[in-house]
């Protein structure tokens, strides 16, 4: 699971901090809309290029993220519960316990514009949810802060894509389309 | 814990109505509140669960097998996802009188025992009050999930040291047995009421009657003594804090308020055995704004048993067990849901029967609503909630560890966000708020004295 580090000397760890991250699932259903949250994003991140100097283009880095699927949570003020266990059926999650994503590619889209600005890439990678991976790719942005860094995106998925029948909650049923937001928050490794 | 037991979480008639299109909550029964009392209700009256059939394990022991102890194997034992693996009782009859409850279960006279058996994941203590601190403190210790009935404990200091020990046991979950919190039906009339029906609030009265010795009698007289831990101020915390915790409780969740002050008396004055701990007791229990709850308990007279009547300038709301009833003033205003209601008259008022979902029901019939059977206790819905807390507490830690690693800081603030979804109950704070409530309430009437309650005394 754990890829090789990059090659490169310059290359800069960064570990996912316990707090202060979070992952939304947006959906809609024949009723209302919905929405899950967790704030666990575990995994790490390693950055081959100096963010300071870095030209638009492709650059090096690679990524691991995961989610446990039942850290997934309902945003609703009653019947929650009973909504995860409809959602956590579906996904198979005692059988698939973790959304997983993996970077392949990122490419910076244009040199920030004042140096405290987020930078913007096109990412691309692997999504691994249900025990089916599919490769997405996304807009992310990076903020720096110090030995911090925030990195954020959002993408657009179906639920038929991962292999999960939409759900239903009696005449309910909810709709094939999600959309996938999240806020990673990292801090650089300590040097070893 | 549920949000809406937090301060500032009022609700308003928006959310109320609001969660009601999303929640399917149903009629659901409760005996009113007689706790740790001697006649526990009888088990056969409670249905079967309704619990879902592929929940997680919990595996439990019960600590405390006398009636109320009794009565939590009972409602244990309908639960397919909480299998009984011990039960402890330093008297060797209670173990023998649960042998049939919980035929799989190991049966031990030393609570230290069942807690180092590593197959025992939750605890639920219902030993006399005076002997809960040592078990949840070990318990917790141990790394077990603890269920400790209400009240924690008999003196204050007990009671902060239980609940100390549970606020820094992050890793499980524990709750107090103040089973009215996780009442369906009460947070249902809960929510009701905070969407404003009863105007401003004016004040509350509740009272618990029952003619009853509480004495137990026994042929070892050293048992004897132990059976009547109830009757001497030494172990009891009086009749306000044995039964009258919930009702306290119940107004102070409605108020969403603590009080500022009790005031009460009591004397002996039916059972003259010998006893020191008053078989009657009034007390006034005093929130901001002078709204005061009027409380009564005695062991004298049985009239009009137990109940609680909220009063706002727009109506008042009467609880009576696993019902409930509006009365309206005349100047409040229509609410559109109340024509189609089934009312019950009482003397000279009319109560409108308050059913749950009645408000959206309403369009949709000529007829009136009525109640339906119940379909659980209070005390059901509160094991359920804490056995698929607990399940859920235990995941969220295993999920955060996998994550981060054993001792990675963070812990608390990430359960904070995610056990927002557990199913209502009463937690560590709402216990030890409550204990601290009745406990001062329970001196105020020893004493016959007004004391106040500032914000210190409900500090940890």
């Amino acid at each position: 699971m754990w890829l090789p580090t990059l090659s490169t000397q310059a290359a800069t760890r960064y570990n996912a901090e316990p707090t202060g991250s979070e992952m939304r699932v947006e959906g809609k259903s024949t009723l209302h809309g919905w929405m899950v949250k967790s704030a666990i994003i575990s995994g790490w991140l390693e950055l081959g290029f100096d963010p300071a100097k870095a030209e638009p283009g492709k650059v090096e880095a690679k990524a691991e993220a995961a989610v446990p699927v039942q850290t997934l949570k309902s945003q609703i003020t009653a019947g929650a519960s009973t909504m995860d266990g409809v959602m956590y059926k579906a996904m198979e999650a005692t059988k698939y316990r973790r959304v997983e994503f993996r970077l392949k590619e990122l490419v910076l889209k244009e040199k920030p514009t004042a140096p405290d600005a987020p930078l913007k890439f096109d990412s691309k990678g692997d999504l691994v949810i249900h025990g089916v991976t599919n490769t997405v790719s996304m807009p992310v942005t990076m903020k720096f802060s110090g030995d911090k860094l925030k990195t954020s995106g959002t993408v657009s998925m179906k639920m038929t894509e991962y292999k999960i029948e939409p759900p239903s909650f009696g005449v309910i049923k909810s709709a094939d389309e999600l959309t996938l937001t999240f806020d990673w928050q990292l801090a650089k490794a300590a040097a070893p | 814990v549920t949000d809406n037991t937090k301060p500032g979480a009022r609700l308003d008639r928006r959310s109320f109505l609001k969660g009601g299109s999303v929640a399917t909550v149903m009629i659901v029964a409760g005996q009113v509140g007689a706790p740790a009392a001697e006649e526990a209700p009888k088990p056969a009256a409670a249905p079967a669960s309704s619990h879902p059939p592929d929940a997680p394990v919990v595996r439990c022991a019960v600590i405390g097998c006398g009636t109320w102890g009794r009565e939590l194997i009972h409602t244990l034992a309908r639960l397919p996802n909480a299998p009984i693996v011990a039960v402890c009782d330093k008297y060797e009859l209670n173990l023998r009188r649960v042998e049939n409850l919980a035929p799989q279960a190991r049966p031990s006279t030393d609570f230290k025992t069942v807690l180092s058996n590593p197959d025992v994941q939750a605890v639920l203590v219902a030993t006399p009050t005076h002997l809960h601190k040592d078990v949840v403190l070990a318990a917790l210790q141990a790394g077990k999930h603890v269920y400790c009935e209400a009240p924690l404990a008999h003196t204050l200091e007990d009671a902060r040291a239980i609940a100390r020990a549970a606020q820094a046991a992050e890793k499980v979950h524990f709750q107090t047995g103040l089973q009215w919190r996780a009442d369906p039906y009460r947070n249902f009339v809960l929510s009701l009421i905070r969407s404003g029906v009863m105007g401003k609030p004016i004040k509350a009265r509740a009272q618990w009657h029952k003619k009853q010795s509480w004495r137990r009698t026994s042929a070892n007289p050293e048992r004897e003594k132990e059976l009547n831990w109830r009757l001497d101020r030494a172990t009891s915390p009086g009749l306000v804090a044995e039964v009258g915790v919930h009702q306290l409780d119940l107004c102070s969740w409605v108020f969403n308020e603590r009080p500022i002050s009790v005031f009460g008396s009591g004397e002996v004055l039916q059972w003259n055995d010998g006893r020191d701990v008053p078989d009657t007791v009034q007390a006034i229990v005093e929130y901001p704004g002078g709204v005061r709850l009027f409380y009564e308990a005695t062991l004298a007279n049985s009239f009009e048993a137990e109940y609680e009547v909220l009063y706002g300038a727009d109506s008042a709301v009467m609880l009576r067990g696993a019902r409930g009833w509006m009365f309206k003033e005349a100047d409040s205003p229509a609410l559109g849901w109340e024509m189609h209601a089934k009312k019950e008259e009482f003397f000279q008022d009319t109560g409108i029967t308050l059913i749950a979902n009645a408000s959206k029901q309403a369009p949709a019939t000529d007829k009136p609503i009525e109640a339906t059977a119940p379909e659980k206790t209070p005390l059901q819905a509160a094991i359920e909630a804490f056995v698929a807390n607990a399940a859920n507490h235990a995941e969220a830690v295993a999920d955060f560890v996998a994550s981060f690693g054993e001792g990675a800081q963070g812990l608390g603030e990430f359960l904070a966000k995610t056990l927002k979804n557990h199913l209502p109950c009463a937690g560590w704070r709402e216990g030890w708020e409550a204990t601290v409530v009745a406990l001062r309430t329970n001196e105020a009437i020893l004493k016959g004295q007004k004391l106040l309650l500032d914000k210190s005394a409900f500090e940890v």
